[in-house]
């Protein structure tokens, strides 16, 4: 399969599993199945967000933990940015500014 | 119809919010190497902010199917949450109406309907469907501005590092909580950690860590 059907199939079997989780929690499981791991599911979101930000600051695990890597500057910055602004996409041009001018 | 005017006066305010997140994810999918057509129709195939910047990172790390397929549940099983509690609203509607809604779900829509539905003045259906198919209409018109901008960018100007930004702006809302926080910065550190273990293992371990000490936290505080 070339790269280009390969994202095509990755496209539309993500919209498969998107739409099946939207329809089938709407349909089949009432809120007194679903307590019993509500907690647990509160923190997927947050754990799998840091997990994919993380990843791609360190991209190369504990080997990416160097002074030579700039992402990981440009990260604090836009952290310190996130902090005190809470504005997402403030965080996000700060960050890509810091990024750009180190390189 | 008042009711589905009132939905959509009421999300305007956060649509000003999703709109920027579009024109990224669109200008992002194109420097990632999709064609016009990928990143506008994945608008439409998928709909979920976070999902589709999820799913772009993913093609770009050149990650193995089933994993992407695993990284792209546990990314959407926070909207199981939002299903759950739409269900008793929608639950009685025409068939039509639950499929539909179901697709139009998103955090935004859920978010601004919450609010609302203990408000007898308002016709649940009506007002979810005005907020919600404004958050579609709005997604998908930035999309497309993203692409068209995505498009006149030069080369060597990657915007490869806005993914994790992204991700990290996303963050934001949590943090506010000390659980969520822990829960954060144990899944970060294990993710270093455990980055290369083979077929990105290491992304699931990583996430049941910061599970499992948010879930410690929280019992040991409660004794």
């Amino acid at each position: 399969m070339n790269r280009s059907s390969y994202i095509w199939v990755l496209i539309i079997a993500s919209g498969f599993i998107t739409y099946f989780i939207r329809i089938f929690f709407i349909q089949f499981i009432d809120e007194e199945k679903i307590n019993k791991i509500k907690e647990y599911l509160t923190y997927v979101p947050v754990t799998v967000l840091s997990a994919l930000f993380f990843s791609g600051v360190f991209d190369k695990g504990l080997a990416s933990v160097t002074f030579d890597n700039v992402k990981i500057y440009a990260s604090i910055i836009a952290i310190v940015v996130a902090y005190f602004f809470k504005n997402g996409l403030l965080t996000i041009i700060a960050g890509m500014v810091a990024f750009f001018l180190m390189q | 119809m008042i009711s589905f005017l009132s939905g959509v006066k009421d999300i305007f305010p956060i649509l000003l919010g999703v709109a920027p997140f579009g024109v990224l994810y669109g200008a992002t999918a194109i420097s990632a190497g999709l064609d016009k057509l990928q990143s506008l129709l994945m608008s439409i195939f998928i709909f979920a902010g976070a999902s589709q910047i999820v799913l772009l990172d993913q093609i770009k790390k050149d990650t193995p199917f089933i994993t992407i397929l695993l990284v792209m549940f546990l990314i959407n099983l926070r909207m199981a949450l939002y299903s759950v509690s739409m269900a008793q609203h929608i639950k009685r509607e025409s068939l039509i109406t639950r499929l539909l809604g179901a697709y139009l779900l998103t955090d935004e829509a859920y978010a601004v309907s919450a609010n609302r539905f203990s408000d007898s003045n308002i016709k649940k259906m009506p007002y979810y469907f005005g907020a919600a198919v404004s958050v579609w209409v709005t997604w998908q018109l930035s999309t497309a501005a993203g692409v068209f901008l995505g498009n006149q960018l030069p080369q060597h100007l990657s915007l490869d590092f806005a993914i994790p930004l992204t991700f990290l702006a996303l963050l934001i809302n949590f943090l506010k909580k000390k659980k969520f926080m822990i829960a954060a910065i144990t899944t970060g550190i294990a993710m270093v950690i455990f980055k290369n273990l083979p077929y990105n293992t290491g992304f699931f371990v990583a996430v049941f860590l910061g599970i499992a000490s948010a879930v410690i936290y929280t019992r040991l505080k409660n004794e």
